[in-house]
């Protein structure tokens, strides 16, 4: 196997940081992210105070790395909802093959052709702004452009001799779309779960940051933001931090994506 | 050609069939007397009555839907349950403001974008690569909304050279498009004109910044693939320099996919636009579907997801054509 490059060994750090620091978030955090301190309202970072406190006299820097749990659990789920049906929905899809599949990427084209923006906020309207359903509506989204890359690739699998000789010895749909196409799809699947988780923290945070996904006071990167926009003039502490931290996560994910893809690919050079 | 539009014609009307089907039935489906939801939750008994009785909702499922369905085909929207006024009046009243947000968004980042692209594949392993990849990580990974926090802290708080909130300071120009820059230009009033885009430059930079990532990889991307042509290699041999090269030969062919990219990446402009615009207080169209979503205004948020899908599913078609046409080597069959 090739070397990894440069960047994807940086990604990897990077996000291995910060997952690191959402798991041991309640060691690392100073303070309890939620606790409000009237009397250190709005307090400039110092020794106590790193990213000092916000209008509530919660300590910012706690609420950052709490805020990490927040903001990464849902980007990793929304990209695993994603990636996950994106690749069971194109993996039956080409293995089916015939009008099935047909009617499926057709499906696909439509969703393809509405902006996912509208429908997410169409969802939002009904079922109401908040973290869980946001996670679900922006996975689900997410699943129509993975169905078609998965299909393409389970589409050259399937036409493979262990596959079709597979199906002639009576191996059933559900037999060789779990042992035989499924498996093969791992590194793709990588691939595509840390590209995504990149393009979910963007969206989520976003979406969050309007008031569409976590609400007051849970402390997550885009709520964060939103929070801090109206002492930004003056308390520069509480919403740029939040800011940095999605920027370097999000890098990290980009980094992974790229390199994996590379590193994987046994076609590209290691230019 | 003409089957290709017709085509391209009937695909759009299915999509567009999807859209409506989908907002019918989230309506419909929404937890709750759907009556009560389009009056509005301060409606009284008798406005719900007879919202139900308008509406027909004690029809069967499919003859609403095909109500509902020639009422948008109408250009009939229902009305705001917070201001009682047409959703499309609602709409359209904002929808300049946003346009004129994309609009220059967009240009900044094909603007700075495309020559970073050409730059990046016409020098391979030297500083352009490395600026093209390193703004196409940084536009992917820094958000728009907080970045324009960082331009109003330095250019409104700091330096004090843009304004940092609205669209205009003062009595605006009088509407002939909506788009504040051009009605102003169009009046020969540069005082108007300057204000507008000094309020204007600032969002669209945030916005922009996305965008500007993905146009630099991807011209980066589809000049190498062109520049390794044959035909490239023919013009170098026969003793064309690089500018001419570039001129003649590699520029068109790369270029002319971006036209569908551009119209593309509207639908991720989107999520853009409506932080973006919470952030400078753009009184764009999604800043106000956004509150709309927390006043529980429905049919605004309905009809703001029929309309701006309509609008995306035909600047796809439109670019679709413009590429064609800018390249002919594609079929529209």
């Amino acid at each position: 196997m090739k070397p990894m490059s440069l960047s994807l060994k940086a990604g990897l750090v990077i996000s291995a940081v910060m997952f690191a620091i959402a798991a041991l978030a309640p060691v690392i955090a100073p303070a309890d992210p939620y606790q409000t301190h009237p009397a250190e309202i709005l307090a400039a970072p110092s020794g106590a105070h790193w990213l000092g406190t916000d209008q509530l006299g919660r300590d910012v820097f706690s609420r950052v790395v709490h805020g990490a749990r927040t903001s990464l659990l849902v980007a990793f789920f929304v990209a695993l909802i994603g990636v996950g049906l994106g690749a069971v929905l194109g993996a039956s899809s080409a293995l089916a093959g015939g009008w099935i599949d047909t009617a499926a990427m057709r499906t696909v084209d439509i969703f393809l052709s509405i902006p996912s923006l509208v429908i997410a906020l169409a969802l939002a309207a009904v079922l109401g702004p908040n973290l869980v359903n946001l996670t679900l509506i922006l996975g689900f989204l997410g699943a129509p452009f993975m169905a078609r890359v998965f299909r393409s690739e389970a589409l050259t699998l399937a036409q493979q001799n262990h596959v079709r000789a597979s199906a002639l010895l009576g191996a059933g749909f559900g037999f060789r779309l779990t042992r035989h196409i499924l498996p093969n799809l791992g590194p793709l699947f990588a691939t595509l779960v840390s590209t995504s988780m990149s393009s979910a923290l963007m969206v989520a945070s976003a979406l969050s940051f309007i008031g569409l996904g976590a609400q007051p006071p849970t402390a997550e990167w885009g709520a964060l933001i939103y929070e801090g926009r109206n002492t930004i003039m003056y308390e520069w502490w509480c919403a740029i931090p939040a800011g940095l931290a999605i920027a370097l996560s999000a890098t990290g994910f980009i980094l992974v994506g790229d390199g994996l893809r590379d590193w994987l690919d046994p076609r590209s050079s290691q230019a | 050609m003409a089957g290709f539009l017709l085509r391209r014609l009937g695909f759009m009307a299915v999509v567009l069939v999807c859209v409506t089907l989908i907002t019918f039935l989230l309506i419909e489906l929404a937890p709750g007397d759907t009556a009560r939801l389009l009056a509005g939750p301060q409606a009284s008994e008798a406005a719900v009555a007879q919202i139900r009785e308008e509406m027909g909702l004690d029809a069967p499922l499919a003859a609403r839907y095909a109500g509902y369905l020639a009422d948008i085909v109408r250009l009939d929207f229902g009305t705001s349950v917070v201001t009682g006024r047409p959703v499309l009046t609602e709409i359209a009243e904002r929808a300049p403001a946003t346009f004129e947000l994309m609009i220059l968004a967009s240009l900044i980042a094909l603007g700075i974008g495309v020559p970073l692209g050409v730059a990046g594949a016409m020098h391979r392993g030297r500083a352009p690569e490395a600026a093209a990849r390193a703004v196409s990580i940084i536009g992917a990974s820094a958000p728009g909304f907080w970045v324009g926090l960082l331009l109003i802290l330095l250019f409104y708080r700091t330096l004090d050279w843009f304004p940092a909130s609205g669209r205009f300071t003062g009595t605006p120009p009088d509407a002939i498009t909506g788009f504040l820059t051009i009605d102003a230009l169009l009046r020969g009033d540069w005082t108007g004109f300057r204000i507008a885009f000094a309020h204007l430059l600032l969002p669209a930079l945030s916005l922009a910044l996305l965008e500007l990532g993905v146009y630099a990889r991807l011209v980066k991307n589809q000049m190498l693939g062109v520049l390794g042509q044959d035909y490239i290699r023919v013009a170098r041999a026969g003793g064309l320099n690089e500018g001419e090269v570039l001129r003649h030969h590699a520029l068109r062919n790369g270029l002319a996919p971006i036209v569908t990219i551009v119209a593309a990446s509207l639908a991720t402009m989107l999520y853009g636009s409506v932080s973006v615009e919470t952030v400078f207080g753009w009184p764009g169209a999604g800043r106000f579907v956004v509150q709309s979503i927390f006043k529980l205004d429905l049919p605004v948020v309905m009809g703001f997801a029929v309309l701006t899908a309509a609008a995306y599913v035909i600047a796809n078609a439109l670019a679709d054509l413009v590429y064609a046409g800018l390249d002919p080597r594609v079929r529209l069959e």
